[in-house]
């Protein structure tokens, strides 16, 4: 049997790879690389600015209702992001370099992530939402002078709409991952 | 600092390519799907050589990139098709024509034909086998036992000295 290995071995490394220009494949490393870098620069900024855009317009703010809608709006749009970071990247920084099989494992980990944000977390931000929202309108309704019954019919629509909206959206993001992430669980559950 | 990583890139690429291409062709089983394989390779190693630990082995490090990506990339071939279109490199793709002529070449082509039809953790160690690397290295890179390994490598050999009859 070992000849026969050894035989395997010979064809085995006939086999070479093409020649390619490795210049012009650094260079477009590079581009691509350098464009990776100002996105994640861009987001590095958004962030910072996003904070101070609040700060300058918390004064404004100082009405309970509209503090506590963007409160709660705000929470929910962290947690969604936190959900989506580890859903990404994990616990593990480098995981290709890992084992195969604990590469099979975390990602396994990182694809349910991928499935729970659309089936718990971003239900629970439409919750989140539709809360917040109405809790603003609450002032901005209290302007015009409307009875409680008209109040309560444009909290309710307002509602109705936004829970249509997101179950829409939420739907039709489960339909993909069911047609992209489940078939994937399973390949990666039956490597053995 | 970038310069560095160049020079190294080119240094790995030079001693490491045919290893990666050859992982790459016995996995795939044919040269186009082997090709951007390796594109997919080469590209995750450039993104990570900057977090290589230079005193851990190197050889254990691209195949366990190479292999890794390689079983990702099986079930992903559209998305990976996708990303071809947002990365802007394109590997001279191989004339299938060339050197096919021989009874030589068919040989290699049937052996890594037979090859890419086993499971695919088996496509990896025999691919790691051929490569020279030992049983330990195997488990190393696969995660498996050195026992495991062993095992199923008298597998392998009994499949696919059967397939190739």
């Amino acid at each position: 049997m070992d000849t026969k290995i050894s035989n395997w071995k010979n064809l085995w490394k006939k086999e070479k790879s093409a020649p390619l220009d490795i210049n012009k494949l650094i260079s477009d490393l590079n581009k691509i690389e350098k464009k990776g870098r100002r996105e994640r620069i861009a987001l590095l900024i958004a962030l910072p600015m996003t904070l101070i855009l609040l700060l300058f317009l918390l004064p404004v703010l100082s009405n309970t209702y509209y503090l506590t809608a963007v409160s709660l709006i705000g929470l929910g749009m962290i947690m969604i992001l936190i959900q989506i970071y580890k859903s990404k990247f994990g616990i593990i920084k480098n995981d290709v370099e890992l084992s195969n099989k604990k590469y099979i494992v975390n990602l396994i980990y990182k694809l349910k992530k991928q499935m729970l944000i659309t089936s718990r977390y971003m239900w629970l931000y439409t919750l989140v939402l539709i809360l917040g929202i109405n809790i603003g309108y609450v002032t901005i309704l209290e302007n015009f002078g409307l009875s409680f019954f008209a109040k309560t019919i444009v909290h309710s629509v307002l509602s109705a709409t936004m829970f249509t909206f997101m179950y829409l959206s939420i739907s039709n993001r489960k339909k993909k991952n069911e047609e992209r992430i489940l078939p994937l669980i399973d390949f990666l559950e039956n490597l053995n | 600092m970038e310069q560095n990583k160049e020079h190294y890139f080119k240094q790995v690429y030079k001693d490491s390519k045919d290893q990666i291409y050859r992982l790459c062709l016995g996995f795939m089983g044919n040269k186009t799907d082997a090709d951007d394989l390796f594109q997919e390779v080469l590209i995750k190693v450039w993104n990570n050589l900057d977090g290589f630990r230079k005193e851990s082995n190197i050889k254990t490090w691209i195949y366990r990139i190479t292999t890794n990506t390689a079983l990702l990339t099986l079930n992903r071939k559209t998305k990976l098709k996708q990303k071809q279109a947002n990365y802007p490199i394109h590997l001279p793709h191989y004339d299938d024509d060339s050197d096919n002529s021989n009874n030589n070449q068919q040989e290699i082509t049937k052996l890594y034909k037979t090859i890419s039809t086993l499971k695919e953790i088996d496509r990896i160690i025999i691919g790691l086998l051929l490569e020279d690397c030992s049983y330990d290295e195997i488990a190393t890179i696969t995660g498996l036992t050195t026992s495991n390994v062993g095992v199923r490598i008298n597998r392998i050999k009994k499949s696919l000295n059967k397939k190739l009859k």
